[in-house]
């Protein structure tokens, strides 16, 4: 598969997904890789609501995902979804290949430091972004595509 | 009555609910809440419940959404799947509100909700001789 675009967002399919990044993506296929949501019947059915109906959706555990992700060698243009820095470096280090990884929505929750509105973090997010620039992975903040591209890395390092 | 509450993204609840009242007059039991560019899902889930504490367990809730899988439609919907008191609409524009907030007098929940479902086509459309 192709993944055209690999997205951090703590919501997962929302609205900016549906209005704006499925398209840019030019996407067949949304792949979530997410453990809770895939043990999670009920969110699994709002995930699936909130597809359109000509996207096939998969929701599936991050090593699944890894080894559905190398295992296809189809050209089907995929939006790849993880909740976190975390799961995201759990796909890299599983060996799944992209350049560049989009920042969309990693949102407050108590003890996150603020670092743009749609970008809040703690020290652990920062080890594991910092490990993925390490990998050679360009970080791009932007909630939707026609916003101007910021590097997470320069403005968590300011 | 059935209580009316809109949840979208940005401002548009809360100027749907006014302009609304333009063609309603002042109306009881109508509420918006808006979901704002720098909260996250969490702080949507608590204002939500918030606004619904008010509202007796034994009455009846049509929230309207701006956009099918968008997060006020995604928080919404985990309310209304198991409670028969709360149904979520996806989609509101202003014809569709009025309907809901004039039509809504002695109904129940389901007939309102097929109501609105049935005449939401008429609601958009181009305009030929």
């Amino acid at each position: 598969m192709n993944i055209t675009v690999f997205r951090i967002d703590e919501r997962l399919i929302h609205g900016q997904i549906v209005t704006a990044w499925i398209a840019y993506a030019e996407a067949n296929q949304i792949i979530v890789a997410d453990d809770k949501a895939a043990n999670d019947e009920f969110q699994k059915t709002l995930l699936q609501l909130a597809t359109p109906k000509n996207i096939n959706l998969k929701i599936l555990g991050v090593e699944d995902a890894i080894k559905m992700i190398k295992e296809d060698t189809s050209d089907t243009k995929v939006l790849l979804l993880v909740r976190g820095p975390k799961e995201a470096l759990q796909m890299i280090e599983g060996g799944v290949a992209v350049k560049e990884i989009n920042i969309g929505n990693i949102n407050m929750k108590k003890g996150k430091t603020k670092v743009l509105g749609n970008l809040w973090i703690d020290s652990e997010d920062i080890s594991n972004l910092t490990k993925l620039s390490e990998l050679g992975i360009s970080l791009d903040i932007r909630t939707v595509p026609n916003e101007r591209s910021q590097d997470a890395m320069k403005l968590i390092h300011k | 009555m059935i209580h009316i509450l809109v949840v979208t993204h940005g401002l548009m609840a809360e100027g749907i609910v006014q302009t609304a009242k333009m063609f309603t007059g002042e109306q009881e039991n109508v509420d918006y809440l808006s979901f704002k560019e720098d909260m996250g899902q969490e702080e949507l889930i608590e204002l939500l419940e918030e606004k619904m504490k008010g509202i007796a367990k034994e009455e009846q809730l049509l929230i309207f959404c701006d956009i099918l899988g968008g997060t006020p439609f995604n928080v919404s919907s985990r309310y209304s799947f198991n409670n028969e008191n709360i149904a979520v609409f996806y989609g509101v524009n202003l014809p569709i509100l009025v309907t809901a907030i004039l039509s809504r007098e002695g109904q129940n929940l389901n007939d309102l909700t097929s109501l609105l479902v049935e005449s939401s086509n008429e609601s958009l459309g181009l305009s030929t001789l």
